[in-house]
């Protein structure tokens, strides 16, 4: 305090401890925020193929194919803590192998400022559907559902799966080409 | 330096003052701009309303204003310690 170089530095230390107390408190308003919402997934023109799955060996795998269309609306989620959002579609089902399976097969970074409405229509997955093995074919109960990833300023960074599943019916048929 | 040149001291009292002045004035603007920055969303509005509160303690905390110099140290006049040398040469 007594030179000038030493009072800046007492000055910038108190405004970095400031300035974490501020960030702390920007954490602790999360929790008064709803995390959660609903969305309208829909999808049509189910079909499965058997096809080799390169780059995994010569085996033979079902490979699903569906268009989908997504309604959604991100703008309460973006509070003051929140800078971009990462969202990924799931399917998860069932097969005699696996008790559980999940793949995920599209993905969307919503940053913040850009359009948070969204309204996919007939929209193709972004991955492969593979499963590994003849899992998909006359599957019925595949349940697609979204997953948000909230990524914040300060604090944790919580994966919320979405209200709003939806649920694919796999034909007992091959399709025919392959 | 050119900083060793000039004064750029203040005295014990003034430094207590000076301390005193920049912790309100900063922690007054971070509050003000937590409710700002609350009520319009955006955090950077708080974080700049922190730094217009450090712009403004530094202006007023960093130069060495005359204000922070009214009680400077008394200290003891010099004694005037020629005659005690003489007596103690005359010793030896």
């Amino acid at each position: 305090m007594h030179s000038l170089l030493s009072r800046a530095n007492a000055l910038f230390a108190f405004t970095l401890t400031v300035t974490g107390v501020l960030a702390f408190g920007l954490f602790l308003t999360t929790f008064i925020y709803e995390q959660n919402g609903t969305v309208k997934i829909n999808s049509a023109k189910a079909t499965v193929k058997h096809l080799t799955e390169f780059g995994a060996g010569k085996k033979k795998n079902d490979i699903g194919f569906f268009n989908f269309d997504l309604d959604a609306d991100f703008e309460p989620l973006f509070n003051w803590n929140v800078k971009q959002l990462f969202l990924y579609l799931t399917a998860e089902y069932t097969t005699p192998r696996n008790k559980l399976n999940e793949v995920v097969l599209w993905d969307k970074i919503v940053l913040k400022g850009d359009n948070y409405k969204l309204k996919m229509r007939n929209a193709k997955t972004k991955y492969f559907f593979w499963d590994d093995g003849t899992g998909l074919k006359g599957n019925k109960n595949v349940t697609l559902y979204l997953t948000w990833n909230i990524i914040p300023n300060v604090g944790g960074l919580p994966n919320i799966p979405v209200d709003g599943a939806h649920r694919i019916v796999f034909p007992d048929q091959y399709a025919s080409s392959a | 330096m050119v900083l060793n040149k000039i004064p750029t001291s203040i005295d014990f009292v003034g430094q207590k003052r000076a301390e005193l002045l920049f912790q309100v004035i900063i922690v007054i603007s971070a509050i003000i701009g937590f409710i700002y920055g609350f009520l319009e969303q955006k955090f950077s509005y708080t974080l700049m309303a922190l730094g217009v509160g450090v712009t403004i303690s530094a202006l007023a905390v960093l130069p060495p204003w005359p204000a922070w110099k009214k009680n400077p140290l008394k200290w003891q006049e010099p004694k005037i310690e020629s005659k005690t040398e003489e007596k103690t040469k005359n010793k030896k």
